[in-house]
């Protein structure tokens, strides 16, 4: 009976002649409403209460921006994933973002930012280890948890942690220690004994020089040191310096001059007497096809292979995921824009810090500050096991230093310029004893 | 004299009444504003240094970055490596600058315009070089970090890592560093500065050995950017070889340019207006700084005395009309 009603409305309705006039108010009035509905605050379902600020810090300008752009992409994925699955305990995740711009000075106010004016919870991102020391004394102070996108410096989870951060830093990827542990012995064993470090001068350059270096004199190696201006651009005149029985040149400089530096160690026949062996962050966010045929024969350190096919079949289901929703193809290009390269050994800290401050927050019962030491606790005791979340494989938090270990891969550069993995090196063989004991914190 | 005197009356008048709202301000306001207006006092105190050889002897420094990164680094390494006080790292702060000026003045002020420019960025380059090379002393990029023990002066001690206690430490070191200043300005010794930038040959002609007055200029604005340092880094409790760049002194000439030179006030207000606007702008876009690269544009083509200068011109026309 209601619906014969209904439907004699309808036609009443259509019957009814539509002036011009009519029309037009009546879409303009609609097309207002849309906007406006489209302005008005969206209410989160999950619950009444207030969300968990995280805060996100990049390299977003001025340098290292190939990293920034990824390490922001995936950050922002991860947190969006975690929303739509339902949030942490019934709470939204708010992300407030803002640009390093590879300044550590300009970093350590928008911290303050954070901390003081938006109110984070939480802190995560930067592969700058300036930006993070400058931003120690911050967390430090107030207590807000930073979780490091991608610093190298070992020195950030060795014996002086307490007192630089209070043990307030979280790093769940790899640094150069970690990196020279893995990797040393496949350099020492299949490339050569004697190694000359061309590396860029200042801290990261140093750092890795000292870590590599140790370990191959230790083993009965010799080495020698050079060191040139991270901008460098002309590499002939500290190539001339490598010693003639040199049989591993290891090189670490970023963005042009990374790719500057094996460019012309062939322009002068080097490669033909040496194997070259470097960290990917020489090259990550940027493609091979970039760095030129030059770079054929090269060794790199991998801590998350470029592409799809050279990471273990196990993981392929969790990493083809992993990559669709971050936008990237097997081949470690960005969807729909081919000239854009993945920084792939680095960003994937982004994806698996929001799971893992999910679980931490889940096994810690955490609902403010005042339990933010729990809260690291928690976290940094997990194992997590390979999954949509962990598509690196097993990765295993430490509790005395609070860093994390997963596998690594050893990879040649073909002559179709892809990376192609020769040797994957068990997370066991990268750890080494830890330097301070941070759980004693209350 | 009577013009004078009441001039002088009404500079104190307003100075104080600045000085007591923005002591009273922290009743007011978050921790977050009281960090961001100590963070601009250290900048107010950099800007008005710059603007005491730049505005008033109208030399353009690109190096003062050397001396502000110094005397960070002066109190960062003191404290931290030395085991120093505050008070002995702070004044120090001032005297290795100082020393550092004479050295770079005793070449740079020697020559005039571009050529200038360029030794002061070079003397600041290779400060910037040894800073990020020698990571062994200075942390290099990544810079150092430090926990500075309470400043004693007397029977008083102020806890530095208290925000509130840093805030009015540095807004007093910066009061008393602008009165110096505008003590000093209007001091003869100001006066010849002043003529020196208006015709130098001028005042070398009446007698005054113009090379060493600038050098007492750059020395004096030397020694304040170091002293602007040391505060920056007792605010952060960090310094890195980022502050010996050039292209920090590069702020000063944008607060300058922007405030008005030439005016201990236009350099302050200029400080105030590029940060409040780079504050507002980031809560929207990343790129801030191609906002206030517009904006400064902007500035030198519609007030190329920056606002004060704009205000002045102003007020003149106002009383020639009537």
């Amino acid at each position: 009976m209601e619906t014969k009603k209904t439907k004699k409305k309808v036609e009443g309705i259509l019957k009814k002649e539509i002036s011009r006039r009519d029309f037009i108010k009546t879409t303009a009035l609609g097309a207002a409403g849309l906007s406006l509905s489209s302005w008005a605050p969206v209410p989160f379902t999950y619950g009444a209460q207030p969300p968990i600020k995280i805060g996100m810090l990049n390299e977003y300008t001025v340098f290292a921006t190939e990293y920034g752009y990824w390490l922001g992409k995936v950050g922002r994925t991860a947190i969006a994933k975690i929303n739509a699955e339902g949030g942490i305990a019934g709470r939204k995740l708010e992300l407030h973002e803002y640009d390093t711009k590879a300044n550590p000075a300009w970093s350590a106010s928008m911290c303050r930012k954070m901390i003081l004016e938006d109110k984070v919870d939480l802190i995560m991102g930067s592969i700058h280890s300036g930006v993070h020391l400058a931003c120690f004394p911050l967390i430090k102070q107030y207590k807000i948890p930073l979780f490091s996108g991608g610093s190298m410096t070992y020195e950030f989870t060795g014996k002086d942690s307490l007192s630089l951060h209070g043990g307030y830093y979280i790093r769940n990827h790899s640094h150069a220690r970690s990196q020279a542990v893995a990797a040393w012995k496949f350099g020492f064993n299949n490339l050569g004994k004697k190694w000359t470090f061309l590396n860029a001068d200042y801290a990261w350059g140093h750092s890795l020089a000292r870590e590599f270096g140790s370990r191959v004199r230790a083993a009965g190696g010799k080495t020698q040191d050079i060191f040139a201006p991270p901008a460098t651009q002309d590499f002939i005149p500290f190539l001339q310096k490598v010693d003639p029985d040199t049989e591993v040149l290891f090189t670490a400089f970023l963005g042009s001059a990374g790719l500057g530096v094996l460019r012309q160690t062939v322009e002068v026949g080097l490669h033909k007497r040496l194997q070259r062996f470097t960290v990917i962050c020489t090259t990550e966010g940027i493609g091979q096809e970039v760095v030129g045929k030059e770079s054929i024969g090269a060794y790199y350190i991998e801590y998350h292979p470029r592409h799809l096919d050279q990471l273990p079949k196990e993981l392929h289901p969790y990493e083809i995921a992993y990559r669709k929703a971050c936008g990237v193809d097997k081949e470690g290009k960005e969807v729909g824009n081919p000239k854009v390269t993945i920084a792939g050994s680095h960003m994937y800290s982004m994806w698996i810090y929001p799971y893992m401050i999910k679980l931490g927050i889940e096994q810690s019962g955490w609902k403010d500050s005042k339990k933010n030491m729990d809260l690291i606790k928690a976290i940094c005791s997990l194992k997590l096991k390979a999954g949509p979340w962990c598509p690196v494989g097993d990765l295993v938090m430490r509790e005395e230093d609070h860093q994390g270990f997963n596998d690594f891969y050893i990879s040649r550069v073909e002559p179709d310029l892809k990376l192609k993995i020769l040797e994957i090196i068990p997370k066991e063989k990268a750890m080494y004893e830890p330097e301070t004991d941070l759980r004693k914190i209350v | 004299m009577f013009i004078q005197k009441g001039k002088s009356f009404g500079f104190i008048l307003i100075f104080i009444l600045i000085l007591l709202l923005l002591t009273a301000l922290p009743f007011f306001v978050d921790l977050f504003y009281q960090t961001f207006l100590t963070e601009l006092f250290v900048w107010i105190l950099f800007a008005i240094s710059f603007d005491l050889i730049f505005g008033y002897t109208g030399l353009l420094s690109f190096g003062q970055a050397l001396f502000f990164g110094l005397g960070g680094y002066t109190v960062t390494i003191l404290i931290r490596k030395f085991g120093l006080n505050t008070e002995l790292s702070l004044f120090l702060s001032i005297i290795i600058p100082i020393l550092f000026a004479w050295f770079v003045g005793f070449f740079s002020v020697k020559l005039t315009g571009i050529h200038f420019v360029i030794i002061t960025i070079i003397f600041a380059i290779i400060g910037n070089i040894i800073g990020d090379t020698w990571t062994s002393f200075t942390g290099g990029a990544d810079g150092l970090t430090f926990s500075p023990p309470p400043f004693r002066l007397g029977l008083f001690q102020i806890d530095l890592t208290d925000i509130k206690g840093n805030y009015y430490f540095v807004l007093a070191i910066v009061a008393i560093s602008f009165l110096f200043l505008r003590r000093m300005i209007q001091s003869p010794l100001g006066k010849i500065f002043i003529s020196i930038r208006e015709n130098e040959e001028r005042a070398r002609l009446i007698g005054y050995n113009v090379q060493r007055y600038k050098l007492i200029a750059f020395i004096i604005a030397g020694g304040l950017s170091g002293l602007a340092g040391g505060l920056y880094s007792l605010t952060l409790k960090y310094a890195s070889a980022g502050y010996l760049h050039w292209s920090v002194s590069g702020h000063a000439v944008v607060y300058t340019i922007v405030g008005g030179m030439g005016t201990l006030v236009g350099p302050a207000i200029g400080v105030g207006i590029v940060m409040s606007l780079e504050h507002y702008l980031i809560n929207f876009l990343q790129a801030t700084d191609l906002v206030v690269g517009i904006a400064l544009v902007f500035m030198v083509l519609v007030a190329p005395k920056g606002l004060v200068g704009l205000i002045q011109s102003i007020f003149k026309k106002g009383e020639t009309s009537a």
